[in-house]
């Protein structure tokens, strides 16, 4: 599969994602970040941060948020989370698992500093515990459908 | 050798987690059971756009937000206790999904860059200062 292939991908879970409600307003499940996290864990820190801001371009364009505050939070938030995944996984200390919770703390965290510094307030935060709760789920799946990808691969190799 | 780093990073993913969900759902709770000082606060409410206070106001009723640019932004309601927000111009409807709030909440807007909440008392540490520099000034 090419990068060209996983930005389409990523973009349009990006876009589908959104219409699946959450319980915190404004807020995302993030299972576009898969094949981030994919890329980060087992084809290197530039190929994730190449589909990361990707992702949060086309995405934002098709779902016509480009260059508003929603936006900003999410491309930067993507955008650290890829980084630190890929640093995190050069250390070999956790799995796919443990990377993903922790790019998804680091995007979660990222998001809300972006936010409190866009509206001038720390009200914000308020709302970071419990997005951070069901963010973990996100990180299990995130990490169970980036495995699953790399099966795919692993058999696609061995035809 | 590999198989045991496995089981090892199993472990680590594991315990991170617990950790990480159990942090999460404590600080959760405690500041959904923490009651705020409703002492602290006044009944005027306070639109900040973009961290600059835009309006200030305590007389119940409908008011209509205008941002700087002189475009509408958002209606509110205040009934003297609670303020919602009735009506927004932004597509996803978030703050008029977030209900009625109360002295000690906030209604939180990031499209618009906005955030209503009600006004915090002056301590009497900052009330002290204003009448010394009061008294300076005159």
């Amino acid at each position: 599969m090419t990068l060209g292939v996983m930005i389409a991908i990523s973009s349009v879970v990006y876009v589908l994602e959104g219409l699946i409600p959450f319980p915190v307003p404004g807020g995302k499940w993030g299972f576009s970040n898969f094949l981030v996290l994919y890329l980060s864990f087992f084809s290197g820190i530039t190929n994730g941060i190449v589909l990361a801001i990707s992702k949060s371009l086309l995405g934002s364009i098709l779902s016509g948020t480009i260059f508003t505050p929603g936006f900003f939070m999410g491309f930067l938030g993507s955008l650290a989370s890829a980084i630190a995944q890929g640093a995190i996984a050069k250390f070999n200390i956790f799995g796919l698992t443990g990377i993903s919770i922790l790019g998804m703390l680091v995007n979660n965290v990222v998001q809300f500093l972006v936010g409190s510094f866009l509206i001038g307030s720390s009200a914000i935060y308020v709302f970071l515990p419990l997005v951070i709760f069901l963010g973990t789920f996100s990180a299990l799946a995130n990490a169970y459908l980036a495995n699953q990808t790399e099966k795919i691969f692993e058999s696609m190799e061995e035809r | 050798m590999d198989e045991s780093n496995d089981v090892k990073k199993a472990r680590r993913d594991f315990i991170l987690f617990i950790l990480v969900t159990s942090c999460a759902l404590i600080t959760f709770f405690v500041s959904k059971f923490y009651v705020p000082n409703v002492n602290n606060v006044t009944n005027t409410v306070v639109v900040r756009i973009a961290g600059d206070s835009a309006y200030e106001f305590s007389q119940p009723g409908d008011w209509q937000i205008i941002d700087s640019q002189n475009e509408y932004v958002t209606t509110l309601h205040y009934d003297g206790n609670n303020i919602w927000v009735t009506d927004s111009d932004c597509p996803d409807k978030i703050c008029e999904k977030m209900g009625k709030v109360g002295q000690g909440g906030s209604i939180i807007c990031v499209p618009n860059k906005m955030i209503i909440e009600f006004k915090k008392k002056e301590t009497q540490e900052t009330v002290e200062t204003a009448s010394t520099t009061d008294v300076q000034t005159w």
